[in-house]
Parts: C-alpha cells; structure tokens; sequence
C-alpha cells in the first residue's frame, strides 16, 4: 500500500500510519492485487476517532495505479470500505478531503459515489492548495 | 565456678542486606522524590537532588543508577551507563538498578539486554506490575513465546480484575501454540462479562479472536459451533461469513459451504480467494493439472459467470483452464470487451498466459485480426449472433488500445522493431497519451537502450506533470541511464518543499524503490561507497518497520484487536522476505564480498589534481558544517532551557531533542570496513530467515560462508538452493566450485566427519557424475541460461578450459540457443572475468543479435551518441510455429 501510495500521490505516510489503521479498523481498508499479489490500488480508511453520537467514517487516502485506471476498481474500493463502516461500526456517513483542483476523484466521488461538497478547506495540502471536504451519508 | 554462659544464639540472619541500600530518613525522602522526579521528567532537578543524596551517600547503589538515568535522558548517554553500571555493581541485589539498566537499554533499542535486566529485577522483585509489564512486552517483541506466557500468568495472578490481563495471557498461550489452554482462558473470561452491549466492537473482536484460536487448533468443529452460538454479538459481519464458509468447507459440509461462499461473492465477486472457495464447495478445482480436473471446474465457472457477468476475476481465471477452440470462443470475448472499453492493463492481465505458447499464438492471431478489422470497417469482425453478420461500430479509442496492446505484444516475443513501429502508429493516431510514450519507454528498456528508453518516458512525464506516477517511472528511467543527479531533481517536483532535500524526503517517507534503483546505479558507477549507503539505508528502513510493532504489544491489548495483533506479529516475522530487502541485501554483500576479494577493487578512483582539491575543500565544508550543526544543536538546548523557564507547565522541563548529524553521508565509512564479511552477514541472516524459499538467498549465503571457510555452512547453502530448485542454473557452477575449492583444501584441514559430509553431500548435488559429465548433463538440458551455466562450470572445474568456454558462449548467440538479453548480458561479463581476447568479437556479435542494446555498444559508439538504428531483422522473433 505505502509504495502505491508513493508512486500516486504527494501526500505519504510512515508505514506506522498505515498499521495503526490497520490495527484499529482492521475491516475498512481494502486493496486490489495483480495476479502476482502486487498492490495496484488501494483505500486506506478509519473510523473518526472522537466518539460521538453519530459515528462516521474517514478516507485518509485512496488512489490505483495509473495503468489499472478504467477497471472500476476505486469504484469498488470504496463501496467495499463503506459497507464495511456501516455494517461493524454503525457508521451514519464518510468523508473525504480531497484537492480542488483534482477533477478525476471529484467526479468519481461527486458522481459515481454520491459524495456532497461540505465546504472548502483552504490550504489543506501541504503544498497551499485547497480542498473540497466531502460526506456521504449512508 | 559459675557455669559458663551458653552463648546465645544470634537470630539468624535471613538475607544480608547490603549495608548501602538503607538510607536515613533524610536521605530516603529525598529518594523518593528522586523517583518522582523520574515519572514527571525533572531531569535536572532529579540530577541535583541525587547529587545530594550521593554526598552523604557516595555508594547508594540505587541513587547512582538514578543519576545515571537522568544523564541519559539529558542526552549525556556514555555518562548515564557509567554510573548505571556503577549503580548494579554496588547493588546487586537491588531491583531497582536492575529496572533502570532495563530501562537504559530499552531507549537504545537493544531488546535482548534489557530483556536480561528485566528479568533479573523480575527474579527479585517478583510482584511488581511495573517490571512484569516491561517484562512481558519484551518477551514477546523477541518472540520468547513461554517465557511471555510466564510473564503473563504473573501478570494476570497480580492484577485479575483487569479485563486486558485476561486477554493477554490468552494471547500469549496462544501464540505459544497452547490451544486448549488459550481457548480455557478465553471462556473464563466470556464467562466473566457480566453485562456487554449487543454490538460491541471490542466484544466483537474478542469473540472473533476466539473463534481464530480454535481455528488454528483445528477444532473446526468447536470454532463453528461458537460462531453459532455468539453470532449476534459479533458485528464484523463480513470476517464472520468468512470464517464460517471456510470451516464448512473444512468440515466437507459442500452444501452448506457453496450457499456461504456465494452470498460472499454476491459483495464481492473479484476475490480469488471466494471464487477458489466456491468452486471446491462444488467439487472442482480451479488449480487442476488434469483435463477433466480443468474441464469441471470451467463448468462452475460458467455457472459463475452467468450470476456475476460484471465480474472479471470469474472469466480471467477460466481462461487458465481452457484451451484450443474453447479458449479462442473466451479470450476473444474477454480481449474485445476490453479494448472496446480502453482498460490499459488488458495486456498485463493476458500475459501470464503466455507461458502457455499455444495460448499466446491465438491471443496473436486474434488481436492481430481485430485490428484488420478495425482499419477495415472499424469493427471487430465478430458479428453479433451466429444469424446475422451485424456487427458493433467500436470507437476510434479500440483502435488506438488494439495497437497499443499488439506493440505490447510483440516486446514481449522480442519483436522489439515491430513492436515500435505499431507505438509509432497509435502515436500518429493519438499523439498526447502519455501511455503510448510510456510503453515506447518500455519496449527500448527491454531491448537494452536504456538512453533512448529516457527520453520516450521523458516524453510521457512532460504530457502531465501532475501526475506522480509518470513522475516517478521518469526518475526511474533516469537512474537506470545513471543519472543521479536528473533523477534527484526530477523527484523533487513532488517531495516536500520544506525537506532539507529530495532525497532525505524519500528517506523519511520510507522510499524503497528510489533507494534501490539509487544504489544500483552506483553500483553500476563503480561508487560503491555510495551505493553501500543506499543498501544501509534500506536496511534501517526495515529494521524501523519491525520496530514499529513494538507499541502495539500494549495497543492491540487496549483495543482488542487482537486478530489484527497476531496477524501483525506473523507480517514482522516475514518481513525481510519482501523483495526490496532481497535486493539490498544481494547489493550489500556482493559488494562486502568484492571487497574481501580484492578491498582495491571498489576503492574509489585516484583522483586527478582538480578533484584532490576539490575533495579537500569539501571535507573542510563538512567540517564546517558538522561544527555549525553541534552550535546550533548546542544553542538549541541553551534555548530550550531558558525559554522553557517561561512556560507555566512543569512537565518536559528539560526535554531535549540531540540533533543527529550524518556522521558517513557518502558512506565511505561503511566501505572502509575492515570486516566486510561480517557486515555481509548481518545483512544475510535475516534474509535466511525471511526468505528461505528463494535460490537467490542461498547463492549469497554460500559466497559467504566459503570465504568465511565455513564448509558446512556452505554446504548447508548449497543443499537448500537443490531442495528449492535442482535445475536451477544460479546453482550449478556453485557445485562445480565448491567440489574444486573442497578437493584443493591442505590436508587436515577439515575434520574427517566433516570431510565425509561434504563428500556425500557433493555425490548427491552432482549426481554421482563427474564435474565434466555434470557440466555436459547441463548444456544437454539446452537454452540459453544453460550455456551459461554449463560455461561457468567448466570454466570452474579445470584449468586451461578458457578455449572451450569461449567456444560455448559464441554458441549462445546462435539461433537455437534463444539468448535472451540478460543471457548475453551474463555471458559478456564472463568474458571480461577471464579477460579475454575474443571479448569485443563477443560483443561485437552480440550487439548484431541485439542492435538497440546499450551493453553492446562500444564506448566509442556510446560517447559519439550514436543512435541505435534497429534493423528490423535483429535476430529471428521468437515466435514458434503454432
């Protein structure tokens, strides 16, 4: 997952990261595999931490290889990790953040998923750059 | 005379307190704030008030490992061990100074000895929760499964109220592989819980946990039953119908089984694993060799297909098992539907096929014929029932994506100028898709010209420069033409702007592919030195990844996941076995194992007058700059502590952050070893470990262990790679050596026990044939990678034999033989090992097999940046007859 991650986007993480989600909500993050068992995409997502009324879910990052593009496969990851939020953890909606200017995930998550645009971070990214915040409600 | 007095008899003494522990009450209050001082981090506070105690006192062992502590922890490291040791060697019998020298080592990550201490301040002081703890996490972060069981019990006897000291044990039992007892443990605590929530998260995962226990004990039945029993309290429903599809299918229950297995494939029908699954609840099996074996389970996965129509992974897998006009009937529906859609990766899907050369031939033929038709009549050719000749108009993009896959094609059989020139014609047809300059990229790598290859997927990054991942295939290409510098720039555009530079971005971030294509382009460079440093560089990246459970042992207890814990346990287990390691690993010791051989040479090259001066000048920067790095990191403290005076709050008082300066950036440390076999093992061991499974590890390891003159060692090696693959061709001029290197040995040299299990170990490696029969055996065998292997055998098995090898590998180069590039690449570089003089006809006649291939080239022909012109009959295509 780190090394998609890596090659996809600028925002990384330290492998820590990536198994603190995985050894808290071990059940909404998902990968997709080549037939060598090499990750091509992936969802890497948590419940949000603050307890609350109404429990809802995080995407912390989400991204598939360039060539493994037109296969749906964000799509599924994403459906894959909300079910799962819904059924083990009650989740009412997800979230996301995700860059302004990043037209292919803001359609896939505007129009494929259902997301709705919540309100406009500014400079969220490291880089200055804004960002859409999104939810879903399941 | 008055009886004498019967001396009385003194009270026995029980044990013999060391006449320096007790203090005075003074001395003993102001010990304890010393400890409290510890817990709330007064470092300097805590160092005056031990100075206190120890004027009266200068011998309290407890006081002076304390002092010693609170040094460290105000970065004077060397001091704090020393008056920690004085404290142990004062006070033995003290758990106290046992717990801080614990401590001590702890921080500095050295696990085994502060398990040592650990155990010793346990051995004293056997109650205490605080040591136990410490105690327990150690053992388990070693893998010292009973003893983490002892630790555990202990725990749990001090402390049973506590929900997790239950859990913990069960764990510990478990991973101890004590079923029963682990299964007991958990059923004690259900049994426990009065009132959980229906739903429970936590409860949830402790129930699942169970139920992995009795699964692992094979207790199939028990583990479903449970299920059964506890199904509305567990909410992971998915992880549920999991298990309980495998256990049915373990306990033969096929009904019940294929019934779970397809409600899970109605979520998800692209997992492997449940279409597997399912197709075994029917009585099949997808990894059949036999054609019935095939043909039935092709039976159920039509029937999958027909309930999952959107489901590639169904399709795909049936195209393994079917063949001949069955196999066209699939693989012409599965290509179409994707070139018609535009999936770039159709090709990448297809290819594991190619094994299979019949199977290849009809992909060829079929996609060769689409786009005929395509140009044609822009269809498929394929009319869209058997009763009219009605066929789907496809958009202009199945062209493009039909050419686009055919070039693929034809890179793959080598066809590298037909593979081009298709390139060129998508190009012409859809000139700013950054794939087609990708896979033109892609097709020069594999022929060899690795500069043409650059600029290709230069072409492709300047098409987005948003996108990373042409981003990073670009440096990639970069440090492959061993341009470091372009590459380092190049990966920039996406690293943080506020990291000191690119490379340590990637670094911090954990980049292993960079650091490896890094480190072998320095490799390739003769700066050894450098690529060391890369190779070390991986290495620590991994040892921070296994050190990152290290937090968890306590986390996964509070949170209870513990299904999630063990599986991150086994993860850190296997964790050198992951391919970047492996390459590290091999680049690391091939190179210590070159500078044993010969240390000048990888010494880096003399330098010229010019660079002497400039090397000086650099090292005074350095010196500069590791001077300007200690003031600032001086002053930092300076800073630290007067500007934390104003703070309100008390805690982290004294905190400070060392700076940690690089004290080897170019890693001419590491090369100046004088132990470079010893380093080479460090890296080796663990990849032994990790990863026995592969030839590759035992090659190293044998190199190793016979310059080490650890015979049996190497023997050991030699086997393993057999036991994994007896034809392998990395193996074979290894036996040849070793029965050489072992025949020439002075007498007396190895023990006869030893000397005899070496000699039959070797009749068994060889076959009981004579090194020239075994060289011959292999050449029989035929291919390219055999020649090879058969050369460096006789090569290694006689003197003299140079004639004759050179004769072998001008044979490679013919027809039969199907050199790859790699083969020839290999060959080359045997030549050069004997020096010699038929070197640049080799050559020479290879670049004429391979004219794209910067290998081949000669440095004239390089430096004059003549352009490989490809003649179009390089070699003959590797295509059979079908």
């Amino acid at each position: 997952m780190q090394h998609c991650n890596l090659n996809n986007l600028p925002e990384n993480y330290a492998m820590k990261y990536y198994l603190y989600h995985g050894l808290t909500w071990p059940q909404v993050s998902f990968v997709a595999e080549d037939h060598k068992g090499r990750v091509v995409g992936y969802i890497l997502a948590k419940m949000d931490e603050e307890a609350s009324e109404e429990p809802h879910g995080h995407v912390t990052s989400i991204s598939v290889l360039r060539n493994y593009r037109r296969l749906g496969l964000a799509n599924k990851l994403m459906l894959l990790s909300q079910q799962a939020m819904k059924t083990t953890f009650s989740a009412s909606y997800v979230s996301l953040h995700v860059r302004k200017t990043n037209r292919a995930a803001l359609s896939l998550y505007k129009d494929t998923l259902g997301f709705e645009v919540v309100e406009i971070e500014s400079s969220y990214y490291a880089d200055g750059e804004d960002a859409y915040s999104m939810k879903l409600t399941m | 005379m008055p009886p004498k007095n019967v001396a009385k008899a003194a009270p026995a003494k029980v044990a013999v307190v060391a006449d320096n522990r007790t203090l005075p009450s003074k001395e003993a209050a102001l010990f304890k704030q010393v400890l409290q001082q510890y817990e709330t981090k007064q470092w300097k506070k805590g160092l005056k008030t031990a100075d206190t105690i120890l004027k009266s006192r200068p011998d309290h062992g407890e006081t002076l490992a304390m002092k010693g502590l609170f040094l460290a922890s105000s970065d004077r490291k060397e001091e704090g061990y020393e008056f920690v040791k004085k404290g142990v060697r004062q006070d033995m019998g003290s758990h106290i100074v046992w717990h801080v020298y614990g401590l001590m080592h702890r921080a500095d990550k050295n696990y085994e000895e502060a398990l040592k201490c650990y155990s010793q301040a346990n051995k004293i002081e056997k109650d205490s929760l605080n040591i136990l703890g410490d105690l327990a996490i150690l053992t388990i972060h070693l893998r010292h499964y009973s003893a983490y069981v002892d630790a555990r019990m202990a725990i749990l006897r001090a402390a049973p109220r506590l929900r997790r000291n239950w859990l913990g044990l069960a764990v510990a039992q478990h991973l101890d592989g004590q079923f029963a007892e682990a299964d007991r443990t958990m059923t004690s605590y259900e049994e426990m819980l009065r009132e959980v929530p229906d739903r429970e998260y936590e409860h949830s995962e402790v129930l699942l946990y169970h139920a992995s226990i009795l699964e692992d004990a094979g207790e199939f039945e028990k583990c479903l039953d449970f299920l059964g029993d506890h199904a509305s309290q567990i909410v992971d429903r998915q992880a549920y119908s999991v298990l309980r599809a495998h256990l049915l299918l373990k306990l033969g229950r096929k009904e019940p089984a294929e019934w779970a297995w397809q409600t899970l494939l109605e979520e998800n029908p692209d997992n492997y694993n449940y279409i597997k699954a399912f197709v075994q609840a029917k009585d099949a099996d997808v990894d059949s060799t036999t054609p019935e074996g095939k043909a039935a389970a092709v039976k159920v996965l039509d029937i999958l297909t027909e309930d999952f129509p959107r489901s590639l992974a169904v399709r795909r897998l049936a195209l393994d098992l079917v063949s001949g006009d069955e196999f066209r009937t699939k693989a012409s529906k599965y290509l179409t539907d994707a070139l018609s859609k535009g999936v770039p990766s159709i090709f990448a899907d297809i290819k594991a096929l190619y094994a299979d050369h019949a199977k290849r031939a009809i992909i060829g033929e079929l996609v060769e014929s689409y786009r005929q038709s395509l140009e044609a009549t822009e269809t498929f050719g394929i009319p869209l029932s058997a009763s009219s000749s009605e066929e789907t108009v496809e958009s202009s993009a199945a062209y493009l994506w039909t050419l686009y896959f055919l070039a693929q094609h034809h890179s793959a059989l080598s066809a590298h100028s037909t593979a081009l020139s298709l390139v060129d014609l998508a190009m012409a047809h859809t000139p700013s898709l950054p794939e087609l300059s990708m896979l033109k990229a892609r097709i020069l790598k594999r022929a060899g010209d690795v500069d043409g290859a650059l600029q290709a997927m230069t072409d492709a990054r300047l098409l987005d420069g948003q996108d990373r991942f042409l981003n990073s295939k670009s440096a990639k290409y970069h440090l492959r033409a061993d341009q470091v510098d372009e590459a380092e720039k190049i990966v920039g555009l996406f690293t943080k702007k506020d990291a000191p530079s690119p490379l340590q971005d990637l670094i911090d971030m954990q980049c292993l592919w960079f650091l490896q294509e890094e480190g072998q382009s320095f490799e390739r460079q003769a700066k050894y030195a450098l690529a060391l440093k890369r190779y070390h560089q991986i290495f620590n990246i991994f040892t921070d990844i296994e050190e990152d459970q290290y937090d968890f042992h306590s986390y996964c207890l509070r949170k209870m996941t513990l299904r999630a814990y063990v599986n991150l346990l086994r993860y850190a287990d296997n964790l050198r076995s992951h391919p970047r390691y492996m390459d590290a690993a091999k680049g690391a010791i091939e190179i210590y194992l070159q500078k044993h051989d010969d240390p000048s040479s990888v010494a880096p090259p003399p330098l010229t007058n010019g660079a002497l001066e400039a090397a000086e000048e650099k090292k005074k920067q350095d010196k500069i700059e590791a001077a300007k790095a200690k003031k600032a990191a001086d002053a930092a403290k300076e800073k630290d502590s007067k500007g934390k005076k104003a703070v309100v709050k008390k805690v982290d008082e004294d905190e400070v952050v060392p700076v940690i300066v690089d004290q080897d950036p170019n890693g001419d440390k590491l090369l100046a070893t004088e132990t470079p076999l010893d380093v080479a093992l460090t890296f080796l061991r663990p990849l032994e470990k990790a990863a026995g499974g592969e030839v590759g590890t035992w090659v190293l390891s044998f190199e190793v262990a016979i310059r080490r003159e650890k015979y049996l060692q190497a023997l050991r090696a030699l086997r393993s790679a057999h036991a994994i693959d007896p034809t392998s061709t990395a193996l074979h001029p290894l036996i040849v050596r070793f029965k050489v290197l072992v025949s020439h040995l002075p007498e007396g040299t190895l023990s006869p026990t030893v000397q005899t299990t070496i000699d039959t170990g070797l009749v068994e490696l060889l076959d009981g044939k004579s090194l020239d029969a075994f060289n011959a055996e292999v050449l029989q065998r035929g291919g390219a990678a055999c020649v090879v292997a058969a050369a460096k055998g006789t090569l290694a098995a006689r003197e003299g034999a140079q004639g004759e090898v050179e004769e072998l590998l001008f044979q490679l180069l013919r027809d039969e033989a199907n050199p790859t590039l790699a083969d020839a690449v290999d060959a080359l570089k045997v030549f050069r090992s004997i020096k010699s003089s038929k070197t640049d006809e080799f050559r020479k006649q290879a670049s004429q097999r391979f004219p794209l291939a910067k290998a081949f080239r000669s440095p004239e022909e390089i430096a004059a940046g003549l352009a490989p012109r490809p003649t179009g009959n390089e070699g003959k295509e590797v295509i059979e007859e079908s």
